[in-house]
C-alpha cells in the first residue's frame, strides 16, 4: 500500500476515525495501530508478516530473558542470540546471493570453479528498518538505558508502527517507547500540523520525485545515447529524485504519525544546503547515521583512540552505511567516496565546523556559503551516480562518457518541453526549501500568519498540482527496495 | 476534534467540486493531437466504411508497419488500420470492432509476441479520454473510475495551458516551423496508418537487458477463439499472422518464438496465414522500436501482406 495511493487514501482516515472516537483507551489504541499495522504490511506481502510477527516476538522474548538473567553470562548468551537472530534474517534475504555470487567469482579469478546456489528470494519490505528498530531496543536494554518492555502489543506496535515499518525513520526506544506507553490526546495544531507536512510529502514525491525519475531512468538506462551534458542532466535528476523520494516518504510518514498523537525522529533537514560532507551526513537520513554513530562507531571507540582509529572507524561506518543499502558493489563504492570526501575535514579537524543553519535569519547566502553549498551539491550528486548506476562498470563507463566533446554541447535531447517545465519546478521548489530551511519541513509555518482564504488557496494550489502531475502508473518508493 | 473533523470535510468538499469543475470542460476532445485521440477517426472509418473491409487489428507494429492504401489500391478492398498502442491489450483491441464487424469482412489480427490479454489501465483510460465509447472495451477498476476526472483535468489544463503559450509565441512573431510529431493525432492518415516517422533517420538499438522474452503459454489464444467464433457469427471472416520483429533480436529469441508459434498451431482455431519468420527484417528497417518500421521496411513488410492476402484470403474467398 503506497503512501501516494487511493488505498491509503482510505485507510488512514479509516484507522484515525476508529482511533479517536472508538478505541479512546490507550490499550484498545495500541491494539488498532498494531493490527492496522499488520494489515498495512500484509497488503506489501502477507508471506513475510509472519516473519515479522516471529522477528518482533524473539526480540521480546529475548529481551526479557537477557533482562531477568542473573548472570552475565547467560545475558550476553540472550544479547547474542537476539543480534544473530536478526541479523541473520536480514543477512540472509538481503545479502546471501551477494555473498554467494562473489565468493564463486573470486574463485573464478583464481582457476576455482564452483558452483554456489543462488536462491531466488524475495527481499522482504523494510526489513532493514524494523531489524534496526530491534536492534536498537535489545542494545538499549544491554546498556540499561531502558527497561524492558512488559506489554509485548506496546513492544510490537513500536516494531511495527505502520507509518515507519517499510522506509523508517529508524526510531529509538528511548524515543518511541515512551509514546506509545502514555495516553494521547487529540491536539488540533498537532493534527493540522501533520496534515501539512503530509501534503508537502506528496509534492516531493508526485510534482518533483517521480517526473525526475522518468528522465533519470531514461538517461541511465540507455546512456550510450546520450551527451556528456545530458547524463549531467541525469545525474541531477536523479539526485533530486532521490531527495525528494525519501524526504517525502519521511515527511509523509511523520505527518501520519502526528496525526495520531505520536512525534517521530527528523530524518531529514535540508541536507542540500550543507556547506560541507559532514553538515550533509548530519542532515540526510538521519535516523540512520545517528544509529550507525551511536551503536557502532562509538563502540568502535570512536573519535578517541587517536586519528587512525578515527580515520577506520569512520571508513568502516560509511562502508557499512552503503552495504546496508544493498547488496550491490554500487553501494559500497558509494560509501567508500563518501568516506574520502570526509576524510579531509577529518583529518583538518573541522568536521563539526557547520552545526547551525546556513544564513541563519538571513534571505541570502554570503558568496562563500554559496560556494560551499554548490561545492558540497556536486560532490554529492557525482556520488549518486554510483548510487543509482546498476554496477560499478556502469557507474565508470558513465562518469568517463560525461568528459567527452559532448560534455558542452546543449542537451537538446533531454532538456526540452516537459523537462523544462520540471527543472522551473525544481527551481522554485528549491527556493520555497531555503525559506523553509530553519523549520522541520519547508512549509511548516507558511500561511500560518495569513487569513484562511489566502491559506487554503496555497493547500490548493499544492493540491491540485499534485493532481496535475500525478501519474496513473504510481512509482514506488527508492527506499523499499532496501 | 470536532472542528478538525468539520474543516477538513469542508476542505476535502470544495476540493471534489474544483476538481469536478476543471474536468468537467470537455474542449480538449477537439483541439489535442494526443496520440490516442487517433482512435476517434479510426472508429469512425469503422463506423463509415461500408464493408466489406479488411480491417487491420493490431498494437503499433500495423500502425507503423502497413500502407493501407497500396493495399487497397493492388486488393481492391477498403482498408481500415486500427493498429494503435500496444498498451491497450488484446482484449482491448479485439471488444473494439465487435460492434462494428459487418458480413465478408475481413480481419487481419497481427499482434505483439504474447500481447498481454488486460493491458496497461493507464493507457486504455488515457484512450477513454479522447474516445468515451473505450470505456466498453476494458474493465476498471474503482480506482481507475475514480482517478478518471483527475485525467481529464490534467488534459484541460495541458490544452489550456499549450494554447496560452501558443497564443504568446504567435503574438511576438516566432517562426514556427510545423513538424508533425511522430507520436501524434496528426501522425496518422486517412486510413489509420501511422506516417510522420517515415522520412525520419531510423534510431533504433537493440536492449539487449530488456528484449529478451520469456516463454509461457499464451492465455490470449482463448479470447482470440472466443473472438473467431464471434466474428464467424457474423459472417466475418479472421486470419492471425505474427508481427514484424527485428533479424538480432529474433535470433535470440528464435526458441520462444517456435514455441508460442508451436502453441498456436495446436490451439487456435483461427487461420494462421504467415510462420513466424515472414516478416522477420534486417535491423535497419526499423525506427526506433522493434515493432516499428521505417519507411523500406513498411514498403517490404506490405507488398509481403498484399501477398499473403492474396494467396491466403482473397483468392481463397473468391472460390469460396
Amino acid at each position: 500500500m503506497l503512501f501516494n495511493s487511493l488505498n491509503f487514501a482510505i485507510f488512514l482516515p479509516t484507522v484515525f476515525f476508529i482511533y479517536w472516537f472508538i478505541t479512546k483507551k490507550l490499550k484498545y489504541q495500541n491494539i488498532l495501530l498494531l493490527l492496522s499495522s499488520y494489515f498495512f504490511y500484509a497488503c506489501w506481502d502477507y508471506r513475510f508478516l509472519f516473519l515479522l510477527m516471529f522477528s518482533t516476538l524473539l526480540s521480546y522474548y529475548t529481551v526479557i530473558k537477557m533482562h531477568e538473567s542473573k548472570i552475565n553470562s547467560s545475558k550476553k548468551f540472550w544479547f547474542w542470540l537476539n543480534i544473530f537472530t536478526n541479523l541473520g534474517f536480514l543477512g540472509f534475504f538481503k545479502y546471501y546471493n551477494f555473498f554467494a555470487v562473489s565468493f564463486a567469482e573470486a574463485l573464478t579469478h583464481f582457476g576455482l570453479k564452483t558452483n554456489f546456489w543462488t536462491l531466488k528470494l524475495i527481499l522482504p519490505v523494510g526489513i532493514s528498518f524494523y531489524t534496526f528498530h530491534g536492534l536498537s531496543y535489545v542494545i538499549d536494554v544491554y546498556k540499561e538505558k531502558i527497561e524492558p518492555v512488559k506489554d509485548v502489543i506496546e513492544y510490537s506496535v513500536f516494531v511495527c508502527f505502520f507509518p515507519l515499518l517499510v522506509a523508517g525513520p529508524i526510531e529509538r526506544a528511548t524515543h518511541l517507547l515512551p509514546q506509545i506507553q502514555k495516553n494521547r490526546y487529540f491536539d488540533y495544531s498537532k493534527a493540522s500540523d501533520g496534515l501539512r507536512q503530509i501534503l508537502w510529502g506528496l509534492v516531493k514525491k508526485i510534482i518533483i520525485a517521480d517526473n525526475c525519475a522518468i528522465y533519470a531512468n531514461m538517461i541511465f538506462n540507455d546512456s550510450s545515447n546520450y551527451s556528456g551534458s545530458a547524463k549531467i542532466a541525469g545525474a541531477l535528476f536523479f539526485t533530486f529524485q532521490i531527495y525528494c523520494d525519501f524526504s517525502g516518504y519521511s515527511d509523509i510518514a511523520l505527518g501520519t504519525a502526528r496525526l495520531f498523537g505520536i512525534e517521530l525522529l527528523k530524518n531529514f533537514s535540508f541536507p542540500y544546503f550543507s556547506r560541507d560532507i559532514a553538515e550533509f551526513w548530519r542532515r540526510w537520513h538521519i535516523s540512520l547515521t545517528t544509529w550507525f554513530r551511536d551503536y557502532l562507531y562509538i563502540p568502535l571507540g570512536g573519535s578517541r583512540g587517536g586519528t587512525w582509529m578515527n580515520i577506520r572507524n569512520t571508513f568502516i561506518i560509511f562502508l557499512v552505511s552503503g552495504f546496508w543499502h544493498g547488496a550491490n558493489w554500487t553501494f559500497l563504492a558509494w560509501g567508500a567516496l563518501n568516506a574520502f570526501y570526509f576524510l579531509p575535514l577529518l583529518l583538518s579537524k573541522k568536521n563539526r565546523k557547520n552545526l547551525d543553519t546556513v544564513a541563519s535569519g538571513k534571505l541570502i547566502p554570503t558568496f562563500r556559503e554559496f560556494i560551499a553549498m554548490s561545492t558540497t551539491f556536486m560532490l554529492t550528486a557525482f556520488a549518486w551516480i554510483f548510487f543509482r548506476a546498476e554496477s560499478i562498470t556502469q557507474a565508470f563507463s558513465y562518469i568517463s562518457s560525461i568528459f567527452s566533446r559532448t560534455l558542452f554541447t546543449f542537451p537538446h535531447e533531454v532538456l526540452k518541453g516537459r523537462a523544462l517545465l520540471i527543472i522551473a519546478i525544481i527551481i522554485i521548489f528549491m527556493i520555497i526549501e531555503w525559506i523553509g530551511r530553519e523549520n522541520k519541513y519547508a512549509i511548516e509555518k507558511i500561511g500560518l500568519k495569513w487569513n484562511i482564504a489566502a491559506r487554503w488557496s496555497f493547500y490548493y494550489l499544492l493540491c491540485l498540482s499534485i493532481m496535475f502531475f500525478m501519474r496513473q502508473d504510481q512509482q514506488q518508493f527508492i527506499y523499499f527496495q532496501f | 476534534m470536532n472542528r478538525f473533523i468539520i474543516k477538513l470535510a469542508f476542505f476535502t468538499l470544495l476540493f471534489f467540486i474544483m476538481i469536478v469543475l476543471l474536468s468537467y470542460k470537455k474542449n480538449y476532445l477537439v483541439d489535442t493531437n494526443d496520440y490516442m485521440a487517433a482512435m476517434i477517426y479510426k472508429h469512425q472509418l469503422l463506423k463509415n466504411i461500408p464493408g466489406p473491409r479488411i480491417i487491420i487489428v493490431g498494437d503499433s507494429n500495423v500502425a507503423f508497419g502497413i500502407d493501407s492504401h497500396e493495399v487497397e489500391k493492388v486488393l481492391n478492398y477498403k482498408v481500415i488500420n486500427m493498429g494503435l498502442h500496444i498498451g491497450l491489450g488484446l482484449d482491448f483491441m479485439l471488444n473494439e470492432i465487435k460492434d462494428d464487424i459487418r458480413p465478408d469482412d475481413i480481419i487481419i489480427i497481427s499482434i505483439a509476441w504474447f500481447l498481454p490479454e488486460t493491458g496497461s489501465p493507464g493507457v486504455q483510460s488515457h484512450a477513454a479520454l479522447f474516445y468515451p465509447d473505450a470505456k466498453k472495451y476494458f474493465k476498471q477498476s474503482i480506482s481507475e473510475i475514480l482517478f478518471f476526472p483527475v485525467l481529464e483535468m490534467q488534459e484541460n489544463i495541458k490544452v489550456d495551458f499549450k494554447k496560452l503559450i501558443n497564443n504568446k509565441l504567435k503574438k511576438r512573431n516566432f517562426n514556427e516551423e510545423i513538424v508533425t510529431p511522430v507520436y501524434s493525432r496528426r501522425a496518422f492518415n486517412e486510413y489509420g496508418d501511422a506516417t510522420a516517422h517515415l522520412d525520419l533517420p531510423s534510431t533504433f538499438k537493440i536492449d539487449y537487458k530488456n528484449d529478451i522474452i520469456s516463454y509461457q503459454y499464451y492465455k490470449g489464444i482463448k479470447n482470440l477463439n472466443n473472438f473467431y467464433q464471434y466474428a464467424q457469427s457474423k459472417k466475418a471472416n479472421v486470419y492471425f499472422t505474427f508481427p514484424c520483429y527485428p533479424e538480432s533480436l529474433y535470433k535470440i529469441n528464435k526458441k520462444v518464438i517456435d514455441a508460442y508459434y508451436n502453441d498456436l498451431k495446436k490451439d487456435l482455431i483461427m487461420p494462421i496465414i504467415t510462420t513466424p519468420d515472414y516478416l522477420i527484417f534486417p535491423d535497419n528497417y526499423f525506427y526506433d522500436t522493434y515493432y516499428h518500421l521505417n519507411r523500406k521496411g513498411r514498403d517490404i513488410r506490405t507488398k509481403l501482406f498484399i501477398d499473403t492476402l492474396k494467396k491466403n484470403v482473397i483468392n481463397k474467398n473468391t472460390n469460396n
